[in-house]
């Protein structure tokens, strides 16, 4: 993958599980900059309409493979990425991605893909200029996601990772499943470089860590390519 | 003469490829009658036909929205579809397997397209290596009229999405002379049995045949 340099804008990722909180985090930035007078994008992993059908029908078939499904969130994201990410970043935008590439790059992982075979498929996305990691134990989680499920639903099968075969029991499946997938968050968030930030923490501390952080990136960014005439 | 396959599968894989028009799929509808004849269990193996995903790729390129990359990822998915639940098992099965392209199509194509070639051999590295690929070598000239004596130039195969020409018959030439050329660049590293298109369809049967032979001979 190649850094964002070249744009105008400035990319920001926010990874972390499901409950760690990056949807609140992602929506609280986006107002804050937006009453600074900067252009923010927050791009979420809303899968294509056409990609989710097909998705759901080769699940509910049992149809797991892998290495299909690495390629189907493969062609989902390079559609967000060519239509959403590219225009804000060249219309010099801050675009805040919630979830990146790192999530589909932990599960297939988990799922025996190896790791330089999926970051390949991934080569023609972009570095952002940080990636923040929401890490959040998985004890906390699971307070987390009873909580949304009583408004919501239950965690489907996959999200269980019921097709590994961890535990005939969804909800111990769920767990196992999740430890593991923070553990390579976590290996990830040091291969990639990424800030960790403590998910536990009060939202408002949290924000504070992250506005601090994007500020510095945006201050230099500005610095970098002053000359040229950005819009940051 | 002994075949060795160049995988452990108790099947044997065999592979057309070439551009559309080269009559390779009725040289395909041959050789599958021929094997089925002789005993053996037959698989065949359609590009872009897998059940779930090849509609939305369908659908996608009827409304013209697909970039390069996109291109390429969803006709890799449906690709490793197959290759799980189609090609993998019946090779397990020892049946002879006819694929009406494979790899090789996806990497002419997209590098064509403009993609890496490095990108895409990383991409297709799980796929197993054919017992035998032909290469039905046609001009595209020929091809293009073959093509239109049944049907109209499609979008994607003319190559209109890279603005090479706004004539399609031309942009169909300029760019499968592209695939083309990115065929012949990869037919002495993959052993591809080149097949003159131009060749009756009897003697080209008789041919395939005869390279097949050894292949098949060897199933247990």
């Amino acid at each position: 993958m190649e850094r964002t340099t070249q744009y105008p804008g400035l990319l920001i990722a926010i990874e972390g599980t499901d409950g760690s909180g990056k949807t609140t985090q992602a929506e609280l930035l986006k107002h804050y900059y937006l009453a600074r007078g900067v252009g923010v994008v927050v791009s979420a992993c809303n899968t294509v309409e056409l990609i989710r059908g097909a998705i759901s029908n080769l699940k509910q078939q049992n149809f797991l493979d892998p290495v299909t499904f690495s390629f189907l969130y493969a062609a989902d994201f390079v559609d967000r990425f060519e239509h959403q990410i590219i225009p804000a970043l060249e219309a010099g935008q801050l675009v805040i991605a919630e979830q990146y590439v790192y999530t589909v790059f932990g599960r297939a992982i988990l799922r025996g893909i190896a790791p330089e075979w999926i970051a390949n498929i991934f080569d023609f996305a972009l570095v952002p200029a940080k990636t923040f990691y929401l890490d959040l134990p998985v004890e906390a989680l699971l307070e987390r996601v009873h909580w949304k499920t009583r408004q919501e639903r239950f965690f489907d099968y996959y999200e269980a990772g019921m097709d590994l075969n961890l535990s005939n029991r969804k909800k111990d499946s769920f767990v196992i499943y999740q430890r593991r997938l923070i553990d390579m968050y976590r290996e990830m968030a040091r291969t990639y470089t990424m800030e960790t930030i403590d998910a536990m923490q009060p939202i408002v501390r949290q924000q504070k860590t992250l506005r601090a952080k994007i500020d510095n990136l945006l201050s230099a960014h500005r610095k970098g390519i002053g000359q040229s005439g950005g819009d940051l | 003469m002994s075949h060795t396959p160049p995988h452990q599968y108790p099947g044997r894989l065999v592979v057309v490829e070439g551009i559309d028009g080269s009559g390779k799929s009725t040289q395909m509808d041959l050789l599958s009658d021929y094997l089925q004849s002789k005993g053996f269990g037959v698989l065949k193996s359609a590009w872009n036909s897998s059940p779930d995903i090849s509609p939305i790729i369908r659908k996608a390129k009827k409304k013209q929205i697909l970039t390069p990359y996109a291109f390429s990822l969803l006709h890799a998915a449906d690709f490793s579809f197959r290759y799980t639940y189609e090609i993998l098992p019946a090779m397990e099965a020892g049946m002879v397997v006819l694929s009406d392209r494979y790899i090789y199509t996806a990497i002419a194509r997209d590098c064509a397209r403009g993609i890496p070639k490095k990108w895409l051999l990383s991409n297709f590295r799980f796929a197993i290596v054919p017992d035998v690929t032909f290469f039905f070598r046609v001009d595209p000239e020929i091809s293009y009229q073959r093509i239109t004596r049944t049907r109209p130039i499609k979008f994607y195969e003319a190559g209109m999405d890279l603005n090479l020409s706004a004539n399609p018959r031309e942009s169909y030439i300029l760019f499968q002379s592209k695939v083309l050329s990115e065929y012949e660049a990869m037919k002495n590293e993959n052993g591809f049995h080149i097949v003159d298109a131009t060749m009756s369809l009897e003697k080209t049967q008789a041919s395939m045949r005869r390279i097949l032979a050894p292949i098949i001979r060897s199933i247990s």
